[in-house]
């Protein structure tokens, strides 16, 4: 009568021990990712930071008046083309030929497979 | 044995009590304390939304800077720390001491600093300093746009232009969450409690194109220097959408230093600036004319030698003509044929044609500061008025209204509503609200708009605005030299507006360009100050446009040889022309 009863309290004992350490263990597991993810969560807003950063710099450096402001300090005095000497050729025959010619003056397209083009190349340099 | 046994059990069954006291009674308190040591509510700052141009280039974002906030009972030397922060901060070293010897658990030292500067002061490694992100609004063109864009004070509310005017829209709504924290005062986010994101501010989409409105700001700013002028404004407008495509003024201001700028700079002239427009507004009284069939263009108008005495007051023209047609008297800006031709018109359907083409209302741009202008009603006319209104005198328009006016000329009688935003989406991109073009009424008819068109291209060709030419385009448009009204209520003989407002190509009108320039002087007239620069800002425009030229220029057809080789061979670049495509 006391062997299997004993058993049994001590099975369940063993399981709900178990079932705590499985418990403690988890809750320490989460806290311990919680932790990783708040560090990683910091570092992906000091990298948005940083990108936001970068994005003000190059509107920064791509507006007009900036880029107007360093070639004058740099004494290159450049103008904006006159209108009589800008052409805006519409689409004639002569300029579907020009088309033409420049499609025909490129390699082969099976070529393009094998050849690295030059953006490409100067990027890997 | 009894005596200790007694003794312990004594103590247990203090102790005992002591804790059911606590727990019956304290344990609220306690918990409370438990709670505040272990819980924090943390403010979650929504993003500022941002302001784009019509292409999708940024003018408004924000940055993320560090402020610095001192504990300062947890600064022991704080005379020590407040002379390196100030060598550091460049601050006045007693402002910085007066606030570090606060009593407090946050006193904010400097706010938004540069990443230098928070290095430096890292490396102090001062107990009791530490840094806290704060958004810190930004503007990458610098002055470009700067009257329409405006910008926020240091808590990101707007305070001027679209910043102001839309700040709703583009603040966001702060979120907050409940969080657990361990004992070095980290947070646990498995114990996360409660959490209400943030919501972040909405973009605005411009219809302004940043490269043209560099372009009008440049010329106008080239202007006003050149023609010693107070200030002005150049308005680029799409006649067909009402698109604003740029709003220059002058003088400028650096967005990114707004404080530090005069508060007169900052004034957004196209919506705030109101002058009497003088002969640009004869257009308006020959529309009227042509819609009533009052006269053709070729009925003929006596002009008096250049001089007229009528109702009490003696009428001049700048050069005495005798008869004109009508055409002719818009074309060489006779105030005495334009007078004539609007008593013709008489004063009630005078006012109707005004205040159908927009004036003495806002045009609601959505901009903030816009004042309706000032057109009497015909009830409130004085006997002198039907001989100054014709002619742009005893009313005070803004340069959007203009704008908006010829626009309506240009688009074949069709008054479109200026507009400045296109869109405002989420920062997922979704469309929230959508500003679509918007007609608001049928001024006059497309035959009596082609009329006025004829005649304001001959105002160009032949008459005060020879100095608009386009080369390559033929463009339509009218002078206007205004005296200002002094204090006492007299003319100015000495401070004049020069206006000129005009649109390009003639035939499809793609820009109507109306250029503003307060006092300029010696030189003032408008055919002589503003004309000019209507001509470069629109050359410079087809020209960024790629627009086809309707004309072959004079230039070209003298380097015609050259012009063949350039056809010849299309992809190569001759040196003397370059080619667009």
């Amino acid at each position: 009568m006391g062997g299997p009863s004993v058993r049994k309290f001590l099975t369940i004992l063993a399981v709900g021990t178990l079932a705590s350490l499985g418990y403690v263990s988890q809750e320490v597991e989460a806290v311990k990712i919680g932790y990783t993810i708040r560090k990683q969560e910091e570092s992906r807003t000091l990298l948005l930071d940083h990108a936001r950063q970068l994005k003000y710099n190059i509107a920064r450096l791509e507006a007009p008046n900036t880029l107007e402001k360093r070639l004058t300090a740099q004494k290159i005095n450049l103008q904006s083309p006159k209108s009589w000497q800008t052409l805006v050729i519409s689409q004639t025959e002569g300029r579907k030929q020009a088309a033409t010619r420049s499609f025909l003056a490129q390699p082969p397209i099976l070529s393009k497979l094998f050849m690295g083009t030059a953006q490409a190349e100067a990027k890997e340099s | 044995m009894f005596v200790v046994l007694f003794f312990f059990l004594a103590v247990l069954s203090c102790l005992l009590v002591r804790l059911g006291f606590i727990q019956l009674f304290k344990s609220s308190r306690y918990f409370s304390i438990a709670q505040n040591q272990s819980r924090a509510m943390i403010e979650m700052p929504p993003a500022r939304g941002r302001v784009f141009d019509s292409r999708g280039k940024e003018l408004a974002l924000d940055v993320r800077l560090d402020s610095l906030y001192a504990v300062s009972r947890e600064i022991k030397n704080k005379a020590e720390v407040a002379g390196k922060l100030s060598a550091i901060l460049g601050m006045d070293r007693g402002l910085i001491l007066e606030r570090l010897s606060r009593d407090k658990m946050f006193v904010w030292i400097a706010r938004k600093l540069s990443a230098s500067k928070v290095d430096a002061i890292k490396k102090l490694k001062v107990d009791g300093l530490a840094f806290v992100k704060e958004s810190q609004r930004v503007y990458p063109k610098g002055e470009t746009a700067c009257h329409l864009v405006g910008f926020t004070d240091i808590d990101n509310n707007g305070l001027e232009g679209i910043e102001f005017f839309y700040n709703s829209y583009l603040k966001g709504v702060p979120g907050w969450r409940l969080a657990q924290k361990d004992a070095k005062q980290r947070e646990l986010i498995s114990k996360q409690l409660e959490l209400v994101p943030p919501v972040d501010g909405y973009n605005i989409h411009l219809t302004i194109d940043e490269v043209i409105q560099s372009l009008a700001e440049r010329t106008l700013a080239e202007t006003c220097k050149k023609r010693n002028a107070l200030g002005g404004s150049i308005i680029v407008m799409d006649p067909k959408s009402g698109d604003i495509l740029a709003a220059a003024m002058y003088p400028t201001y650096d967005l990114n230093n707004a404080r530090n700028s005069k508060a007169e700079y900052r004034r957004n002239r196209s919506v705030t600036d109101l002058f009497e427009p003088g002969s640009v507004f004869k257009v308006f009284t020959l529309s009227g004319v042509l819609q009533e069939k009052v006269l053709s263009l070729e009925d003929r108008i006596q002009c008096e030698g250049g001089t007229w005495a009528v109702a009490g007051k003696v009428l001049h023209d700048v050069h005495g003509y005798g008869s004109l047609t009508v055409r002719e008297v818009i074309e060489k800006s006779s105030n005495i044929g334009t007078v004539k031709i609007g008593m013709k018109l008489g004063a009630s359907r005078m006012h109707k044609y005004i205040k159908d083409f927009g004036f003495g209302t806002r045009t609601g741009i959505g901009l903030a500061g816009e004042i309706p202008g000032i057109l009497p009603h015909p009830k409130n006319w004085s006997r002198s008025s039907i001989i100054n209104i014709p002619i742009g005198q005893g009313v005070a328009v803004t340069p959007i209204q203009l704008a908006s006016g010829f626009g309506a000329i240009a688009n074949n009688g069709l008054l479109m509503k200026p507009r400045i935003l296109t869109h405002i989406a989420d920062a997922d991109g979704r469309i929230i609200q959508t500003y679509d073009p918007e007609p608001v009424r049928q001024v006059i008819s497309k035959e009596t708009a082609l009329q006025v068109r004829t005649v304001l291209e001959g105002v160009v060709s032949r008459g005060t605005g020879k100095k608009a030419v386009v080369p390559g385009f033929k463009a339509a448009g009218k002078t206007g030299t205004a005296q200002k009204i002094l204090p006492n209520g007299t003319y100015s003989h000495d401070h004049f507006w020069a206006s000129f407002v005009g649109f390009v190509p003639y035939d499809e009108p793609r820009i109507v360009v109306a250029v503003s320039i307060d006092e300029p002087h010696p030189v003032y007239y408008g055919g002589e100050v503003a004309a000019p620069a209507f001509s470069k800002v629109a050359s410079e425009i087809l020209a960024y446009w790629q627009i086809s030229q309707d004309q072959v220029p004079e230039q070209v057809v003298k380097n015609g040889a050259k012009i063949k080789k350039v056809l010849a061979r299309p992809t190569a670049a001759p040196p003397a022309l370059s080619v667009a495509q």
